[in-house]
């Protein structure tokens, strides 16, 4: 188990969070902290914070890719996941 | 022009290049309803149930290798299209639903016939978009086609508003949208890889699935097993793609496939998997799949590439483009004794299985697997044939010869029970010249067997054979073997099929008797209009060879 911090860049349009939360469930990965924003006009600028593996990761981020409006899916930070920064997770959001 | 949005739908169908719905009205639809009255240059097929509408969308969808179309209400006129959207989902097949929506200013407020069908369908869509402009109709109709048919195909959800559909707006006829699709440019490293396993493999083996007919590859994959010497086994949706009479076809795989390449892909050095996704029912248990073998993965949907199996050389393209380039870098080879393992393999098969279901004898009753290999010789393995799903559907599988491309309909990811009549009507649709024969059991033909009204209305051509053992026989099978003979609510007691056939104007005949079946097959062929063919079969009738669930596929039972 690791925890990843994952960006996505997707349109910004209706139902999006539901199509990426939908890819999250199914593959029972649960979003541990979730961050969306305007980023321009058209997009949305997103950081996600998931416990999980390498597998379960490389799934999911093929799955993601396949959404039609999500320009760009990718893992900007991992680090093993001790009991501590599980704490520090929880406190902190 | 001013047109309303409605027509602006139908036109922009046009210019698709469709020619052919599949639809039921209703009121949040009555606008587009309204636009396709008189309208000469789409034709519409008025289904029995919006389930039949999905299904039929996807038979024409598969016998064409094109978009199929489906048309529906709000509300539980879409939300019966579900279980034909996820089948489409699960089998790769391009279609575009339509469904109305109440008017826009009402949406949230649990108007009458108001359902979230975009909610719905979002895990069992390519892509679905709610339209509540009519200045968005023909751009996303466009995408919507665009997403359906490339890359791997899929079904796409269009809900568009009733007032979207009223509203009136100026419509420019010459505006076309034009989507570029290009996948991705593969590395030449790939194929040097592949081909350096390829060149070197003792036992290599070919799984081709249904993307070799979605991509039109049947040639090139021939080209390349000719030049190779490979040996090639199909995926049930897989099937046709490869000449059955060709010396290296060896057979179906999975769960009721054939002996030898169950058994051999585990002595295989090397798989090439081709445009198929290792399906639980193809590998059985992971563990002890394909144990011996280095895996050349080639999918276009690059999120199959290592999801169930990991692939030593994962190539995410096109069928037809990655094999012909492939077999620019591979050497001629033969692979004469390995080849003959399987030919061995098949020897034992035939003598404990498949001489004994096909056969014709004088007493007990008919066997399912001896109707379907009659039709198959009758028809010279040249018809259409659409089946449902359990025992009649792998009966076929197994006892059909496919020799053309895209000639096996059936339900694989999803297995819905009432396919294949509706996905025959479909076919027939698209295919009219074609003989199309829709196999079902006794149970799945009452899962849709409203339909049956649009063969009369329609006057289609269209053979169905019913493969009736009263009982839902692949249950009855899994509860013998599995489940102590404890058969729990899976006896029939049926209708009279043949009075149904009459009261939908279709000619009927009902065999129960070797002497008669041969006979009664020529009967259905012979008919110049549709025709149902009864025949009471075994019921204790069992599906063999067998890959039990959670087992492997080299402990692939014979009995
Ligand atoms: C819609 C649906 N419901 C239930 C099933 C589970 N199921 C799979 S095969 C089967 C039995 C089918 O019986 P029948 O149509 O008579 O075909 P047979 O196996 O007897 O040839 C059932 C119930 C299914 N696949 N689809
Ligand atoms: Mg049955």
């Amino acid at each position: 188990m690791n925890m990843y911090v994952m960006m996505l860049i997707t349109q910004n349009t209706l139902c999006m969070l539901q199509k990426v939360a939908g890819v999250y469930s199914r593959y029972r990965i649960n979003i541990e902290h979730l961050n969306a924003s305007r980023h321009s006009e058209s997009l949305s600028y997103w950081n996600v914070v998931v416990n999980t593996s390498d597998e379960k990761m490389e799934l999911l981020i093929n799955q993601l890719k396949k959404i039609v409006g999500l320009v760009e899916v990718k893992v900007i930070d991992k680090m093993p996941l001790s009991e501590t920064v599980k704490s520090v997770i929880n406190d902190k959001f | 022009m001013e047109m309303t949005g409605a027509q602006v739908l139908v036109r922009s169908l046009l210019q698709m290049g469709v020619d052919t719905v599949f639809g039921y009205p209703g009121g949040a639809i009555m606008p587009v309803y309204d636009a396709l009255f008189n309208e000469d240059g789409l034709r519409h097929i008025l289904v029995r149930h919006e389930q039949g509408a999905a299904i039929a969308a996807e038979g024409y969808a598969k016998a064409l290798n094109k978009v199929g179309v489906c048309i529906a209400t709000s509300g539980p006129g879409a939300t019966n299209l579900v279980t034909g959207i996820a089948d489409a989902m699960l089998d790769s097949i391009p279609i575009v639903c339509i469904t109305g929506q109440v008017n826009s200013f009402l949406i949230g407020t649990d108007a009458f016939q108001e359902a979230d069908i975009i909610g719905m369908t979002l895990p069992i869509t390519k892509w679905n978009y709610q339209i509540s402009k009519a200045t968005e109709i023909q751009y996303i109709i466009s995408k919507a086609f665009h997403i359906a048919i490339s890359g791997r195909p899929g079904p796409v959800l269009i809900d568009i508003t009733k007032d979207a559909q009223q509203e009136l707006l100026q419509f420019d006829l010459s505006q076309i949208n034009v989507f570029d699709y290009s996948p991705d440019l593969i590395d030449e490293k790939f194929y040097f890889k592949a081909a350096q396993l390829i060149n070197q493999a003792q036992r290599p083996f070919i799984l081709a699935g249904h993307g070799i007919t979605i991509a039109e590859a049947e040639a090139e994959l021939e080209g390349f097993i000719n030049l190779t010497g490979i040996p090639v086994a199909c995926t049930l949706l897989g099937l046709s793609a490869v000449n059955p009479e060709h010396h290296l076809y060896v057979g179906m795989l999975g769960m009721h496939g054939n002996y030898a390449p169950n058994i051999l892909t585990n002595e295989a050095d090397l798989i090439i998997a081709v445009g198929m996704r290792f399906d639980d029912r193809v590998t059985g248990s992971l563990k002890s799949y394909a144990v011996n073998a280095k895996v050349i993965h080639i999918d276009i949907d690059r999120a199959e590439l290592n999801k169930n199996v990991k692939a030593d050389v994962p190539i995410c393209g096109d069928a037809k483009v990655v094999l012909n380039q492939l077999k620019q870098h591979v050497i001629p080879r033969n692979h004469d004794s390995w080849v003959k393992r399987f030919k061995e393999l098949y020897q034992i098969e035939h003598e404990v299985v498949i001489s004994n279901e096909t056969q014709k004898k004088d007493i007990g009753l008919i066997k399912m697997a001896e109707v379907i290999n009659l039709l198959s010789k009758k028809t010279d393995g040249n018809a259409i044939i659409v089946s449902d799903v359990g025992q009649n559907q792998m009966t076929v599988a197994r006892y059909y010869d496919f020799k053309n491309p895209r000639s096996h309909i059936t339900s694989g990811g999803l297995g819905t029970m009432g396919y294949a009549l509706p996905a025959g009507i479909g076919a027939k649709v698209a295919k009219p010249n074609t003989e199309v024969i829709v196999v079902c059991g006794d149970g799945g033909i009452q899962m849709n067997i409203q339909e049956l009204a649009v063969i009369a209305q329609e006057n289609l051509n269209l053979k169905i054979i019913i493969l009736n053992n009263e009982y839902l026989g692949m249950v009855r099978q899994w509860q013998e073997l599995f489940f102590d003979k404890r058969y729990s609510f899976t006896e029939l007691l049926n209708p009279n099929f043949q009075k149904i056939a009459e009261a939908y104007s279709i000619p009927s005949l009902r065999v129960d008797d070797h002497s008669l079946l041969s006979q009664g097959i020529d009967q259905l062929l012979q008919a110049k209009t549709s025709f149902l063919l009864e025949v009471m079969v075994e019921k204790q009738g069992k599906v063999f060879p067998m890959v039990e669930a959670g087992s492997g596929v080299g402990d692939v039972r014979l009995q």
